[in-house]
């Protein structure tokens, strides 16, 4: 594989893995339907259907009946005035397995994190970290939303080293995830 | 390869261009191009996480110099920075690549420089090239002592120190929002991590426009929302922060909502209201109104419709007056009855933010304005629309105004002392003439009484030699009276005397009754001895009566036995005479056989003797077993 090419993958993996990693603050629909669609890969649904050729898999159809039923489980709690009526688009099959592919990656990024704050370093991964119980504890609050200071007040360090971790982190998130689909 | 030669490799090549990368790390490391790759990838994801300052450096002829970055979201990082043309310190907003679109950068821009209000974050410049990004006031103060610019912080890192400074920060977050009403900007994502408190003097200001809705060109939906665009059905979008969306926000907005519109404009302000409210719930008691675990289940919550209940009824634990269950599965916001310093909340102050987060966008405040007011209201001690008894605006204006309602009571006290002394001297006036008039009625009393008093004095003399008469006649009843003392004093003691007796014989009485209860028990006792006794001599008469029965029956039997046993003895006798009989008998009947015997064998002889031997053989005779042979047992041959 040429370097242009490597470097394309490189930047389109990084950019994802940073895209991830961002806390989301402020939602709209399609963040919303985002996680109602992680919480459809947790299920379970995702794993069965993978198990399936692909032309019977019938993927939209699958998470489109789990929004649904989220959606009217929502209508009948309490007071549903305006929810009736609501009319919100559900994603088309090209946007939903962008959906699920970073559901995917945010759990695996979630799995990769907890490692790394348990200590234990991917051994492929052959740039050393210089802290990575430390880089896996700050990302795990990056990830819970807890602002740069809010971590760096918290764990008493800061704010440039808790910049530095994250940005370390992050890299070998994006080495691995690199690794893992082949590009490295 | 060691650790160290790939940190020294990355610290090198972190500052040189990345073009020079790969032929420098293949150069470096010719026998391992995985490790060469491995580190590539490393120095390119380093470099991208810092591109958004290197658009500040490398964007508008490095016009701002960046500093540090003080925040970061999902899709811009907030950085610290210096304006070198104009020489003053701003934040720079920079976007990540592929995050908003331009325009929605622009809208956002445009909406925040529409309002003017010293409560709103201002907006200076937006650049709008490759790598966007929106220059905006620095909220900051400069250190008293050092004279060192600090920044400030959100409300969300900065907390207030007491529940007074809580309230002011909304106010002026409300006014600051009613100012953008008026600008027809409605900001829709109020929350205290877009409230920036100044360091020092701890003013609030609002900031992020991000998802506002402006009057100005803001009618068509976000590009962000392309998902909802795409889709022709599509008539509502979701946009806010889920734990602090109001409820109609939660199920989604018109895409096409107008400002100029009054019903929408009304959505739009019912919104912001909430939100406004949200914040205060937040800074009072430390936790969103909608407080799931993750984004999706907040915005579950709020979606839900369940309508949030007074917080007073929430916290103590009451039931909701106004009859909205917590619905299925629902929950509602939590509530709040202390301050952030553990100051209790006033009533009124919890009415206040319970109006702003009403369920029914008609239940809360009319506009951002009305909310502000009644939160200065609060501040001011002033009266607010809750508080409509007159005891109630009394006790505001008091404690308004404390000097003039000291000088009011000492006033109305020294008034009050001034009357009761005057109301005193006219009292005393009436009672002084009325003892004058006393001392008249008196004097003539006096001379009455003296003529009284020399008539009984003659009435007294008279009195005391009847008196002393009877005096005389009371000694002679004094002594017969102590003779019958004397006499009653012998009858009580002789009476003592027998009731002492009386007792004596009572208690003897009783212990003869316990001597003859223990008798008659002893007697009884030794009754049913006796009758026992009779009892087993009775049986022992019984048995010694069958013994003698028994004892002449075993006479009676040894009699017979006796008699049997001497009729046995004849009996014996009269047999062994028998036997012996018989013994007399066969021994006859021997001497006869032997004597046949020796007869027939002389016979024998002589037969032989004259036929000739050969011819006649002898027959031997059967012998019985007993000893008396049959007689005439020779048989003959």
């Amino acid at each position: 594989m040429a370097d242009d090419q490597i470097a394309q993958q490189l930047e389109r993996i990084i950019r994802r893995v940073k895209r991830s990693m961002n806390y989301r603050g402020s939602y709209s629909t399609r963040d919303i339907l985002g996680s109602l669609v992680a919480r459809w890969v947790q299920s379970g649904e995702w794993e069965r259907l993978k198990q399936l050729p692909e032309d019977q898999r019938h993927l939209g159809e699958s998470v489109r009946r789990f929004i649904l039923d989220r959606l009217d489980q929502l209508r009948r709690r309490g007071k549903r005035e305006g929810l009736d009526d609501a009319e919100l688009a559900l994603p088309d099959e090209q946007m939903l397995a962008e959906m699920i592919e970073l559901a995917e990656l945010r759990a695996w990024i979630a799995r990769r994190v907890a490692e790394l704050a348990a200590g234990v370093v991917d051994a492929r991964v052959r740039v050393p970290l210089a802290e990575p119980a430390e880089a896996g504890a700050i990302l795990q609050l990056h990830l819970g939303g807890k602002t740069q200071r809010e971590i760096a007040a918290a764990r008493g360090v800061s704010l440039g080293l808790v910049n530095k971790r994250i940005a370390e982190g992050t890299s070998y998130l994006a080495v691995l995830q690199g690794i893992e689909r082949g590009v490295l | 390869m060691t650790p160290d030669a790939v940190a020294a490799a990355l610290s090198e090549l972190a500052e040189r261009p990345a073009s020079e990368w790969p032929d420098t790390l293949r150069a470096r490391f010719p026998d391992d191009p995985a490790l060469a790759r491995q580190i590539l990838a490393w120095l390119h994801a380093q470099r991208a996480q810092a591109a958004d300052r290197d658009a500040l450096v490398l964007g508008d002829g490095a016009r701002y110099e960046p500093g540090v970055r003080l925040d970061a979201g999902a899709t811009a990082s907030v950085w610290r920075a210096y304006d070198r043309k104009l020489r003053r310190n701003v934040a720079i907003k920079v976007f990540y690549a592929g995050a908003p679109a331009i325009e929605d950068i622009l809208a956002e821009a445009r909406a925040a420089c529409e309002v003017t209000s010293e409560h709103v974050v201002r907006v200076f410049d937006v650049h709008d090239g490759e790598s966007p990004y929106i220059v905006m006031e620095l909220v900051g103060e400069h250190a008293p002592g050092t004279g060192a610019l600090e920044p400030g912080a959100s409300a969300a890192t900065c907390r207030p120190r007491d529940l007074w400074e809580a309230v002011r920060w909304v106010r002026d977050v409300a006014r600051g929002v009613h100012d953008a009403h008026l600008r027809n900007v409605f900001h829709r994502d109020l929350k205290p991590h877009n409230v920036l408190i100044t360091p020092f003097s701890r003013r609030a200001k609002i900031a992020d426009f991000g998802l506002a809705v402006s009057g100005a060109g803001r009618a068509r939906p976000r590009s962000a929302d392309a998902v909802e665009a795409g889709a022709a059905r599509a008539a509502r979008r979701i946009s806010g922060t889920p734990g602090y969306m109001a409820p109609e926000q939660a199920r989604g907005l018109g895409l096409a909502l107008d400002p100029r519109d009054p019903a929408d404009r009304a959505t739009l302000v019912a919104v912001d209201v909430w939100g406004l409210g949200a914040i205060a719930l937040d800074l009072l008691s430390g936790h969103p109104p909608w407080p799931g675990s993750d984004g999706v289940e907040a915005w579950e919550l709020a979606a839900g419709g369940v309508r949030p209940p007074p917080f007073s009824h929430r916290e103590t634990g009451g039931g909701d007056p106004d009859g909205f269950a917590d619905g299925a599965g629902g929950r509602a916001p939590r509530g709040i009855n202390r301050g952030p310093s553990g100051e209790r909340i006033p009533a009124r102050l919890v009415q206040i933010v319970d109006r702003a987060l009403a369920a029914r966008p008609g239940d809360r405040y009319p506009s951002a304005g009305a909310l502000a007011d009644e939160l200065h209201a609060v501040l001011t001690c002033r009266p607010t629309s809750f508080d409509r008894s007159p005891a109630a605006r009394f006790a505001l204006w008091s404690r308004r105004n404390p000097q003039l309602t000291i000088t009011a009571v000492v006033a109305v006290a020294l008034a009050g002392m001034t009357l009761a002394a005057y109301a005193a001297v006219l009292h005393l006036d009436g009672q002084r003439a009325a003892l004058a008039d006393e001392v008249h009625a008196v004097e003539a009393d006096k001379d009455r009484l003296a003529e009284q008093a020399r008539a009984a004095r003659h009435e007294l003399d008279d009195t005391e030699a009847n008196l002393r008469a009877q005096a005389a006649a009371l000694d002679t009843l004094r002594r017969s009276l102590r003779e019958e003392e004397t006499e009653y004093h012998a009858i009580v003691q002789a009476r003592e005397q027998a009731v002492r007796s009386a007792n004596l014989a009572t208690e003897a009485l009783a212990t003869v009754r316990d001597d003859r209860d223990v008798a008659e028990k002893t007697r009884d006792l030794y009754e049913s001895f006796w009758t026992r006794a009779r009892k087993e001599a009775d049986d022992a008469a019984r048995d010694r009566d069958a013994a003698a029965r028994d004892r002449d029956a075993a006479r009676a039997e040894r009699d017979q036995a006796i008699k049997d046993r001497d009729a046995a003895r004849a009996a014996v006798a009269r047999t062994e005479h028998e036997r012996d009989t018989a013994r007399a008998e066969r021994d006859r009947n021997a001497d006869a056989r032997h004597q046949a015997e020796a007869e027939a064998a002389k016979l024998l002889g002589e037969l032989t003797a004259a036929v000739g031997s050969d011819v006649v053989h002898p027959v031997a005779l059967p012998v019985e077993a007993s000893d008396a042979p049959p007689k005439g047992a020779v048989h003959e041959p």
